[in-house]
């Protein structure tokens, strides 16, 4: 048995778990676009992924493009244990996207500027061969303002 | 349940194995040693057993504890998921079973060697949190853990973030939940933490782990099992203790909660689970928090402290971080907390043994023992699927 106590031990990049619910939320990711689910019958927006609407029970819905622009509604920064493959610290927004939606990502930035009502965008950055993800920067007062 | 039911089950054994780092059995082992514990308490045998309940997350299947314990028949068992959270669901599960007369006898248990066999800290992906099959479950979990919350630590320190923000509680109103923990551990030679009491400034002086939550934040991580003996008002005068009934017990998910990442609810500190459950045991036990002498309170992370006073009637929303200042929540204070020393001081059992706590409470026979308690509170995880009991002496 491995020692559990050595950091070493700890954790390899688990692979995303991808059903039918989801995976058009990571073909997004490949095309650099975040995704959201809107209702067919009653036009509500919901994140994260669910089969069915959850306000009206329809199984049918669009997936809508975000721009990305939101505001920091809470953010966590993590200093232990490390979290491959990201550097340490690391840190975790959610955010309150102007669509209307929330939706998490990790931060890349300063994390002193880090914020609750901070105004952030998204780009894209390839995690690896497989995997394209967003993260959020902090955008300046100004730009991006919410709508 | 209605209040009629208040005294229709009762805790009539407490049974644990020492708690450590490193238990040097299998898991199988510290179960039948903590059952057999408690089955001796309750001046039972293994002959008596006809139920069984435990957590979806604990390895030992019913059928072996059967088997290894030697029992002839059991004719009900049930599972609560998934641990922390449903730190008192057993109670409830064990509780039907016996008003329903599926069972007269339900021993409940849990056994994990958590520290030495994996660690829970170390976060998603190891294979005690993750699966590769994609169950919408886990299809959820990787939405997260894909950008690096992988760790239960994170997972609330988001959620704790936004509370701080708007109740304005910082980690020093946070720290009085660790030193009263850790004082009532330093008294109690089954801790963990056994005479090692820590100061404000320790607190505040911790590494951060993820914020805004810091190391005695945290809770233990250990190998131990403890179990207990639940029996209907009928068996009842065959054991040899003070019943202690099993006043209400609840479990609820509201609010379109996701467990441990409750982030998509537009109130995330809301904790409507916990205000439900609440709710429930008041309504059935026809208790108030007025009537509750103690609590152990799911200390996971020990700032969850504060909003669970809060939703669970002690104070108001915002409150909790006035409530635990000035030994409110010491022996002795207003409402004494975690009495055996939490899982911040003694064990991390899943909340097992705050029940086994709240039991030796009401019998009168707490290391750190308060005046004649009537009412004990026990509560399961905050900020994910969580259940609740009421536990009371005669």
């Amino acid at each position: 048995m491995s020692d559990p106590a050595k950091p070493e031990a700890v954790l390899s990049f688990p692979k995303p778990s991808i059903n039918d619910d989801v995976a058009f939320l990571y073909e997004g990711f490949d095309h650099h676009e975040l995704l959201f689910q809107e209702c067919s019958t009653c036009n509500t927006r919901r994140f994260p992924p669910t089969p069915m609407c959850p306000n009206c029970g329809s199984l049918d819905w669009s997936a809508q493009k975000s721009e990305g622009l939101g505001s920091v509604h809470s953010y966590t920064v993590q200093h232990h244990p490390p979290i491959v493959p990201y550097p340490t610290p690391h840190a975790l927004l959610l955010v309150d996207m102007d669509e209307g939606f929330r939706f998490l990502a990790a931060y890349a930035g300063e994390m002193k500027a880090i914020s609750i009502g901070m105004r952030v965008s998204m780009k894209f950055v390839q995690l690896d061969d497989e995997l394209t993800l967003p993260v959020f920067e902090a955008i300046a007062n100004g730009e991006g303002s919410a709508r | 349940m209605s209040v009629s039911h208040t005294k229709a089950a009762a805790i009539a054994g407490i049974g644990a194995t020492p708690f450590s780092r490193n238990s040097g059995c299998s898991e199988m082992s510290l179960a039948v040693q903590a059952i057999t514990a408690a089955l001796k308490d309750a001046g039972l045998s293994v002959d008596d057993v006809n139920g069984l309940c435990t957590f979806t997350s604990d390895n030992n299947a019913e059928y072996e504890i059967v088997r290894n314990l030697g029992i002839e028949q059991v004719d009900f068992w049930a599972r609560a998921h998934p641990g922390g959270g449903g730190a008192c669901a057993p109670l409830q599960l064990a509780k039907m079973a016996l008003i329903a007369g599926e069972a007269s006898v339900v021993v409940c248990y849990r056994a994990m060697n958590e520290y030495s066999q994996y660690r829970f800290g170390k976060g998603y992906g190891s294979a005690q949190w993750g699966t590769s099959f994609p169950t919408s479950d886990a299809a959820l979990k990787s939405l997260h853990s894909v950008h690096g919350l992988r760790t239960a630590a994170a997972m609330l320190g988001m959620t704790m973030q936004r509370y701080c923000h708007e109740t304005g509680a910082t980690s020093r109103d946070f720290a009085n939940v660790s030193v009263a923990a850790r004082k009532h551990a330093a008294t109690n030679p089954k801790a963990f933490f056994f005479k090692k009491p820590i100061s404000i400034e320790d607190h505040q002086n911790s590494k951060l782990i993820a914020e805004p939550f810091r190391l005695l934040d945290c809770c233990l991580e250990s190998d131990g099992g403890v179990a207990f003996v639940v029996v209907s008002a009928d068996r009842v005068s065959d054991t040899p203790h003070t019943p202690v009934w099993i006043s209400a017990a609840s479990q609820a998910v509201a609010g379109r909660m996701v467990p441990m990442t409750n982030y998509y609810v537009d109130d995330i500190t809301a904790f409507a689970e916990s205000t439900a459950v609440a709710e429930t045991l008041h309504r059935s036990s026809g208790l108030r928090p007025s009537d509750i002498d103690a609590a152990m309170v799911y200390d996971h992370f020990g700032p969850t402290v504060l909003p669970q006073l809060e939703r669970y009637g002690f104070c108001k929303r915002g409150e909790g971080k006035d409530f635990v200042c000035g030994g409110n929540i010491e022996v002795g204070g207003i409402l004494p907390v975690n009495t055996h020393g939490g899982q911040l001081g003694e064990a991390y059992m899943h909340g097992m043994n705050g029940i086994t706590e709240a039991v030796r409470q009401l019998r009168g026979c707490a290391i750190n023992q308060i005046e004649n308690p009537k009412n004990v509170l026990v509560t399961g995880a905050l900020g994910t699927t969580t259940s609740a009991a009421i536990l009371s002496g005669e």
